[in-house]
């Protein structure tokens, strides 16, 4: 890969970062689901690096579209737009876990090195000519032999949030 | 035997118990009580007696561990040995205890009827014989000094029976007081002993006595047997009557007849010759302890003796008598004849109780204890009479007579040592004194018995006791004559035919025992022995006959005219009448002037300085320290401990309830903490 | 640079974005009072998971099953973002508001 396209792979990260921060951080609630959107976006770039375009696509329909759009639903169903209530002063606690989920990111960190490191016993045979692929069909034909299980299962499971959903946010 | 003499002892005591808690509600009062147990007693006395006649000897011990402590202060064990020893004179003085006690008993039954607290009176009898014989049986002065005591004790109560009395009172109070100043010498006796021989067991002692370096032993910077043997003496004093502790015993006569009978005439105190008697050999050893001991007894005889000349009462006459034949027999020791004295010890025990009872009859029958007021008996109550006359005759030393026998062996034992040692005053006061006895003792006959009745009311109630009262002092007049104790005349010379030695050979063998030789058995002493004693009995014979002689014409015949005779010894007579104002210088100068005031200096200082400090003061101290530790506790104590606990708690409680806070989210962070640490460390 | 970059771009990026993902993620729905911000929280922390299995994917495994398993998480995620939010108007009819500290029956 060419600098040029690990540059805009590396702006990507940083958006998301970034974007992160500001979803953890900011007390605007509206303000952090529209940094989520962004971060979303920016997850989405990474799996396209990543050789998932098919996951990148999904990622994209579902959050961005479906999620994010319902979260600012949310905000505004609980009236907070009109309330102008929209400070959300984090909890009290808010400085410690700053500084614990920062101490938190290189130990989760080293554990996924040494996963790595461990994986590394066992490489692949063909990790360069498996990243091109196409992989929609490679995930349709995998979803239907191997994982058939948890593919009807959540079928089954989306079934149930779905009913779930209607019947909990029901009208009195 | 030995234990036959538990029972002998025990019997009595028994009696005594039963008598104090259940006495009221027996019938009769419980005199029975009393008279079976001494009789009882007396009759497991008689084997023993029984045994010494036919062997000349009985011996038999029971010992005791009574205390023992190992290794207190000194490298051995210290152990205190008790126990009860029958020897000779134990036999003996069994006998005549038992006897005499027995007879007084009976003779109460009589005497003391109808009165308020007749069982107590029996009760206390019975309490002083089983101290009595419990002293006779002892073989160690320890229990021996118990029982001692008990008798004091028993003396207090019965003299001071008839407690409504204030005189009574009084008497039994200076009898105890008196005789305790004696007690407090013979106890410091017994720590001597003690000190020097570690036991106070009479056979050990006569053992340990001969060692030459018990010579040097000193007490308190004092040669040690002189000390002890001193100390010994004024345990006799005290409780013997003997000058100058002498002033109990006529002031005792305020109890019951039969008490002075049996305490004051017979037995107890004859305890304190039986001491000194059992004492010997240690007496010996001390330095001119004996002498001394001869001269307290010359002084007491002859002192009394001229005291009883002027009494009028006739438990007064008997009781002056009583310390004066005392006195005879605490010479006869003090001169090394203590056979004689010892012999004299039971007849007179027979004679002197003999006439306590008599006396008890006449005033019963008299209503008087005033001789001034008797006169003219003899044909109202002629039994007792006889037994008194008998009695009288026996100690005014005559042939034929127990008296005789023994008071002759104590003068010729006095005028023996006289004739080796010097001291010739001795013998003159015996000899003196036995002519002043037969005085006195025929007075008291003629004034009571003889001559025209002075007050014709009494006079006309007078009349003879009932037998209880009359078979005892027949018995004993019966006993007071010579042929029990050494044949029938008492005069050895024609007496030898008849074998009544046993006397003799019992002592013999007692002083064989004691480790001391018979007296006189060498060649030259012998011989000064066979003079004095045919020269003993001429002079005996011939100042009895003297005394008798002079109370006669001044008594009976009223030839001398005895107020011109009170008249011509005006000043003698004076001092007579007051006692030679002995009593008067203990109470009025010793008690109330020096004693006295002596207690109210102590008591003072024990009231304002011991009370007031120690007493008082520690309770001070106590409260300051219970300030202190309330404190202590308050602060200290409860506000750590206490509170602090659950403070404590409370602080964990709080801690642990911000993390219950309920929120989720919390939790979670928590979780997360802790997962970081464990990625981070493990 | 060069460096920087082809780290950023290799397993060791992807692994060090997820981490972060999930912690930003992490402290939002620990810190956050309103009940739609921890949900915000929910999706980070579960897209970063998703991250770290396409990573391993490419550059380790070489087969399918992370990505697969990515496909999975994201309906998941959707199915139950419905359901929070189908509960926060729940709880915002029950309580008049969904401050997540408001929802405590528990006495303090």
């Amino acid at each position: 890969m060419s600098n040029g396209l690990k540059l805009v792979l590396f702006a990507a990260q940083l958006l998301t970062v970034a974007s992160a921060i500001l979803v953890a951080l900011h007390p605007n609630v509206l303000y952090a689901s529209v940094s989520l959107l962004f971060a979303f976006l920016g997850v989405a770039v990474m799996f396209v690096y990543a050789g998932a375009d098919f996951i990148a696509g999904a990622q994209v329909i579902v959050y961005v579209g479906g999620v994010t759009i319902l979260i600012l639903f949310a905000i505004m169903l609980t009236q907070w737009l009109y309330k102008m209530n929209l400070k959300d002063v984090p909890a009290k606690l808010g400085i410690p876990v700053v500084i614990v989920g920062v101490g938190l990111i290189p130990a989760l960190y080293k554990v996924m090195r040494e996963l790595a490191a461990f994986v590394e016993k066992n490489p692949a045979p063909d990790l360069e000519k498996f990243a091109n692929l196409p992989k929609t069909g490679v995930i349709g034909q995998a979803l239907l032999s191997n994982y058939v299980l948890p593919f009807e299962a959540i079928t089954i499971l989306l079934l149930g949030a779905l009913v779930g959903a209607v019947w909990l946010a029901r009208p009195r | 035997m030995a234990h036959s003499c538990i029972w002998i002892v025990l019997l009595p005591f028994c009696a005594f118990l039963i008598q104090v808690f259940l006495g009221k509600k027996l019938p009769r009062h419980g005199d029975w009580v009393s008279v079976f147990a001494i009789l009882g007693s007396c009759a497991l006395a008689i084997p023993i007696f029984v045994q010494l006649l036919r062997t000349g000897n009985v011996s038999d011990a029971l010992p005791l561990t009574w205390i023992s402590l190992p290794q207190v202060f000194t490298g051995k064990p210290f152990e205190i040995l008790i126990g009860i020893g029958v020897n000779n004179l134990t036999a003996i003085m069994l006998m005549m205890v038992t006897l005499c006690s027995s007879l007084i008993h009976i003779f109460s039954t009589g005497y003391m009827h109808g009165e308020e607290r007749y069982h107590l009176f029996f009760a206390y009898i019975s309490l002083f014989s089983a101290a009595m014989l419990g002293l006779i049986v002892s073989d160690n002065l320890l229990t021996f000094f118990i029982c001692w005591e008990l008798m004091g004790l028993c003396s207090y109560l019965l003299i001071g029976f008839y407690y409504k009395k204030p005189s009574a009172i009084n008497a039994s109070l200076k009898a105890f007081m008196t005789t305790r100043i004696g007690d407090v010498g013979l106890f410091l006796g017994i720590c001597g002993l003690y000190t020097l021989f570690g036991t106070s067991n009479f056979e050990q002692i006569y053992a340990m006595v001969k060692q030459p370096e018990l010579a040097q032993a000193t007490i308190l910077g004092l040669p040690g047997l002189t000390f002890i043997g001193f100390m010994v003496l004024m345990g006799t004093i005290g409780k013997s009557a003997q000058f100058p502790l002498h002033v109990w015993l006529p002031d005792a006569m305020e109890g019951p007849t039969p008490v002075s009978a049996l305490i004051h005439a017979a037995t107890m105190v004859a305890a304190g010759v039986f001491l000194l008697i059992r004492m010997f050999p240690l007496l010996q050893q001390g330095h001119h302890v004996l002498t001394v001991v001869a001269y307290v007894g010359g002084v007491t005889a002859f002192l009394a003796a001229l005291l009883a000349i002027v009494q009028v009462d006739i438990k007064k006459v008997l009781a002056y008598s009583t310390i004066s034949q005392l006195g005879y027999m605490v010479l006869g020791v003090g001169v090394g004849a203590f056979p004689a004295a010892f012999l004299h010890l039971l007849t007179h025990a027979c004679f002197k109780a003999c006439l306590f009872l008599s006396s008890g009859n006449v005033i019963h029958s008299a209503h008087t204890q005033d001789m001034r007021e008797m006169g003219g008996l003899r044909t109202k109550m002629p039994l007792t009479f006889a037994a008194m006359m008998i009695a009288t005759v026996a100690i005014s030393g005559f042939p034929f007579f127990s008296g005789f026998v023994s008071k002759d062996r104590i003068l010729a034992g006095t005028l023996a040592f006289s004739m080796e040692q010097g001291h010739w005053i001795l013998p003159v006061l015996g000899f003196v004194t036995a002519g002043i006895t037969a005085f006195y003792m025929f007075r008291m006959m003629y004034m009571t018995f003889f001559g025209a009745a002075r007050d014709e009311h009494k006079h006309h109630h007078a009349h003879e006791q009932p037998f209880v009262m009359v078979f005892p002092i027949l018995v004993l007049a019966a006993l007071s004559f010579s042929l029990w104790f050494s044949g029938p005349s008492g005069i050895e010379k024609f007496d030898s035919f008849m074998p009544i030695s046993w006397y003799d050979t019992a002592i013999d063998n007692t002083q064989r025992a004691m480790g001391i030789l018979a007296e006189h058995t060498e060649g030259a002493s012998l011989e000064i022995e066979h003079r004095a004693h045919s020269l003993a009995m001429l002079f005996s014979l011939t100042v009895a006959a003297l005394g008798v002689l002079l109370s006669t014409m001044i008594y009976l015949k009223r030839v001398i005219s005895a107020d011109k005779l009170k008249a011509a010894f005006g000043p003698l007579h004076t001092l007579l009448t007051n006692r030679y104002f002995i009593d008067d210088l203990y109470v009025d100068i010793l008690v109330k002037k020096v004693l006295l005031g002596w207690n109210r200096i102590l008591a003072t200082f024990d009231d304002k300085v011991l009370d007031r400090i120690f007493v008082d003061g520690w309770s001070d101290v106590v409260m300051v320290v219970k300030s202190i530790i309330g404190k202590f506790d308050d602060i200290f104590v409860d506000r750590i401990f206490v509170d602090g606990t659950g403070q404590v708690i409370a602080l964990g409680g709080w801690a642990l309830r911000i993390v219950q806070t309920g929120r989720v989210q919390q939790y979670l962070m928590m979780a997360l903490a802790v997962l970081g640490i464990a990625i981070w460390f493990f | 640079m060069v460096n920087l970059l082809n780290w950023a771009t290799g397993l060791h990026g992807y692994l060090f974005i997820g981490a972060v993902l999930f912690v930003l993620g992490t402290i939002s729905i620990v810190s956050r009072k309103n009940a739609i911000g921890i949900l915000l929280g929910i999706e980070l922390v579960l897209n970063a998971a998703g991250i770290n299995f396409v990573a391993f994917s490419k550059f380790r495994t070489g087969s399918i099953d992370g990505q697969v398993v990515a496909l999975f998480i994201i309906l998941i995620a959707a199915a139950e973002a419905a359901v929070a939010l189908a509960i926060i108007l729940r709880l915002y009819r029950l309580r008049e508001t969904i401050d997540a500290g408001e929802a405590n029956l528990m006495r303090n």
